[in-house]
């Protein structure tokens, strides 16, 4: 009865009018809704005759990239009310709103012999307002895809306050044959898996390439000698060279240090592996770990500092920190079962892992200091995580069970959404996501 | 609005002083019963008080002579079962009673004991000295202190009276000054006129008595009205499709603020928690996180707006206010969300209450994504 009694009287309290408030009514929102964003492309608008197909193909692009983000939502060409038949012309907003198109692109497209001319605006259509200033992307025909990226990114920039990744390229391991006897060979793609070429070829095996921050060079570990070796690869050139070797040792999982003249890998002598640095010149080579465990898969911190890595100093495969320099290193993952693979963000905020526990491969992300862990996926074997530019997506290996099972590549977002494949050629291992160009 | 803020204000204590006088959150008031004590020995007595003080001190609360109470609280508990039921009902809530009763206690013995009524004329003496102060008259600047009080119209009496007639027939003229002010409150007349038209529209059969005063607003509404007012000017209704409608609601958004500045608004009784939580969560409904980055997403906006009677928000007017936990892109980015919201769900109009269009005329909304944060 008591209790009937106070909820009448929290009910009347509810309905009776709040207490007199001095200037505006304040409300404070605390939850809203994550949904992907919807938004319009139509076609931009060709200055002439030639244009009119580039400028289909570049909104269909614009819009794929921004629809893989899983944060956008494109609303199609059938629901337009009324077309943009002019870059120039006023918006008919209302005939946006109508259709609930919250972000509107346009643009014009002019081509000049060979020489492609991109115009593009992106508004806000529930405010009637223009997201930024209008920008020009000028370039040749042959290159209207990366123009159709850097749309995009322009784009995702102004709407989300990031930059984006769409003008970035993966370099990878293709593979092609059966599971007992693959053959491997270098390859490098746009982010959204098209553009595939081939690197070097399948003779050899190839391991874990690394781009540098210039994304013009890449690291790599080759058998060609019939021992792991880390390899230089010109990307423009396709030339390589020999880093580090040294007789009677291994070396393997290289990665550029953020001034790109600097490598950290791991070395192996005796049967006992540690970590080491070096000048990409191939001199200078400092060791950073001593110990007997297997210290392996270093990666810098973005500004250079430290350096995580894997060992199994405890006993089994963790996580840990050091300074750039060597020094004491403490570890940073305590959870249940193994963690292999760190890679940190380019944000720096974060250090994305493989893990293992119980019959499981995950992929997952954690304070750099190994706090707030969370599994962004699960499978019979996930590994390798690669950031994307903005530190945004994760891209990792992803191997299906059995005799018959291939390796592809996969990309989720940081938040353990959109998870997606990247379709390509072949079986693809070891993505490693190039800086923005 | 007086008469609104009055009533609520009225109403607000009426429940404050019917929750602290009337008992409201007692469970079980019946300690008056406990009168029977009275009766009781003084063995039994102190039994019953040993077992719980509390419903024995409001006893000795009738009992205004009993000077030993404080004697017979020290004695052990020896109480009888059958006071017992009685105490294990109100044994929870009186722990807090006992505490308050308890000073009463001590409060009645020294009551008497402060009887002397020495004080009393001590406390008389002092007003009486005012008294003769305020006597003295010599000083006309006693009168000041009227002054501030009413000066403004005294003031004026003087002068009309000590002012030479000439003036008089000016005053004449500003005797036409009020029937302006009765104009100003002809724009209380159409506000009838109003109230009759939406009747007329919704009694068609009936409207068509002739009626002068409508020429001052052109309502899309009266469509059944429409033969009345010949002269009326041509409406857009083209509302026949959809998308019209649509396009029409969208567009009626930027049209709101020519009207929106220029009658005077009611400020209207306050918005109850209910219809403010309505609020909340309808713009909540638009507030999409999902396209912000990580840094936005730690940028808390306080964004102000401004509504239109419709209900719908004036998108001129939409600013922020403030920020905390970010800075550039990331500011502008969650303000740009959180004007998406508005706008969005605003667009066909927030149900509020029409009557407190004063109190919800001005909004500034907080926009928090904690809870919404990537972690």
């Amino acid at each position: 009865m008591t209790r009937l009694f106070t909820l009448f009287l929290a009910l009347i309290a509810l309905a009776l009018p709040a207490s007199a408030q001095q200037g505006p009514l304040r409300i404070e929102i605390t939850e809203g809704v994550i949904e992907p964003l919807p938004f319009a492309a139509p076609a931009f608008v060709p200055v002439n005759a030639d244009a009119k197909e580039v400028g289909e193909d570049i909104a269909t692009v614009v819009a794929a990239d921004l629809v893989s983000t899983g944060m956008f939502r494109q609303i199609k060409a059938a629901s337009f009310i009324s077309g943009i038949t002019s870059f120039t012309s006023p918006v008919e907003f209302a005939d946006w709103k109508a259709i609930n198109a919250q972000a509107l692109i346009t643009g014009q497209i002019s081509t000049n012999g060979n020489k492609l001319v991109i115009q593009f605006r992106v508004y806000d259509v529930f405010s009637g307002q223009e997201l930024g200033n209008g920008l020009q992307f000028a370039g040749t025909t042959d290159g209207w895809r990366r123009m159709a990226h850097k749309v995009a990114d322009a784009v995702y920039s102004r709407i989300t306050g990031e930059s984006g990744y769409f003008d970035s390229r993966i370099v990878f391991v293709s593979e092609r044959g059966n599971k007992g006897a693959r053959q491997k060979s270098l390859a490098i793609m746009d982010y959204d898996g098209s553009n595939v070429q081939m690197l070097t070829d399948d003779n050899d095996l190839v391991l874990a390439p690394r781009f540098s921050p210039t994304g013009d060079r890449v690291l790599y570990t080759s058998y060609e000698t019939g021992f792991p070796r880390i390899y230089l690869l010109d990307v423009g050139s396709a030339s390589r060279r020999v880093l580090e070797e040294q007789p009677g040792s291994i070396s393997f999982a290289p990665r550029f240090g953020p001034d790109g003249n600097t490598v950290v890998y791991s070395l192996a002598t005796n049967g006992n592996t540690d970590l080491f640095r070096m000048d990409i010149t191939g001199t200078g080579r400092v060791r950073l770990t001593s110990s007997p465990a297997i210290d392996t898969a270093p990666s810098f911190s973005p500004d250079g500092s430290q350096i995580v890595f894997e060992s199994d100093r405890s006993g089994s495969q963790q996580l840990y920190i050091m300074p750039a320099t060597g020094g004491q290193a403490k570890r940073i993952s305590f959870g249940a079962g193994r963690y292999g693979t760190p890679v940190w963000s380019p944000r720096g905020d974060l250090i994305a892992f493989t893990k293992q526990h119980k019959g499981r491969f995950h992929i997952g992300v954690m304070r750099t200091d190994g706090s707030e862990e969370r599994l962004l996926t699960a499978s019979f074997l996930d590994e390798g995580p690669s950031w994307s530019p903005n530190g945004r997506v994760i891209m990792f290996t992803r191997e299906t069970q059995g005799a018959t099972g291939q390796a592809s590549l996969y990309s989720v977002d940081i938040t353990g959404r959109n998870l997606q494949r990247i379709r390509t050629p072949y079986g693809a291992s070891d993505p490693a996501w190039s800086p923005l160009q | 609005m007086n008469v609104g803020t009055y009533i609520s204000g009225a109403i607000h204590i009426g429940l404050i002083g019917w929750l602290l006088v009337g008992d409201v959150f007692r469970s079980d008031p019946p300690e008056p019963e406990v009168t029977d004590v009275s009766v009781i020995s003084a063995t039994e007595f102190d039994a019953m008080f040993a077992s719980s003080a509390a419903p024995e001190i409001d006893i000795n609360l009738a009992q205004m002579p009993a000077p030993p109470a404080e004697d017979v609280l020290d004695q052990p508990i020896q109480l009888s079962q059958d006071v017992a039921p009685e105490l294990t009902d109100v044994a929870d809530p009186d722990l807090p009673q006992e505490q308050e009763t308890m000073p009463d206690v001590t409060g009645l013995q020294v009551l008497p004991e402060a009887e002397v009524s020495l004080d009393v004329p001590t406390m008389a003496m002092p007003s009486f000295d005012a008294g003769p102060d305020i006597k003295i008259d010599n000083n006309p600047e006693s009168k000041p202190r009227d002054a501030p009080r009413v000066a403004p119209v005294p003031f004026l009496r003087p002068d009309q009276d000590v002012a030479i007639d000439n003036a008089v027939t000016q005053a004449a003229a500003e005797v036409e000054a009020p029937e302006v002010v009765v104009e100003e409150s002809q724009d209380a007349a159409p506000e009838e006129a109003t109230t009759e038209i939406v009747t007329e529209a919704e009694k068609p059969a009936g409207a068509p008595t002739s009626v002068p005063v409508p020429k001052l607003r052109p309502q899309p509404k009266d469509d059944i009205a429409a033969p009345e007012p010949s002269p009326e000017t041509p409406k857009p209704d083209t509302t026949s499709s959809a998308l019209a409608a649509a396009l029409a609601e969208a567009e009626a958004v930027d049209e709101v603020p020519a009207t929106a500045e220029e009658p005077q608004i009611p400020l209207g009784p306050p918005m109850t928690l209910a219809e403010q939580e309505s609020l909340r969560v309808a713009v909540s409904g638009c507030w999409n996180t999902g396209s912000l980055s990580s840094a936005a997403l730690r940028v808390t906006v306080v964004v102000a707006v401004q509504m239109a009677e419709t209900g719908k928000p004036v998108s001129t007017t939409i600013r922020l206010v403030s920020s905390t936990g970010g800075e550039g892109e990331a500011i502008t980015q969650a303000y740009e969300a959180a004007r998406r919201a508005i706008l969005r769900c605003g667009a066909k109009g927030y149900d509020l209450p029409q009557e407190k269009f004063g109190q919800w005329r001005d909004i500034e909304m907080t926009f928090n994504p904690e809870k919404m944060r990537i972690k």
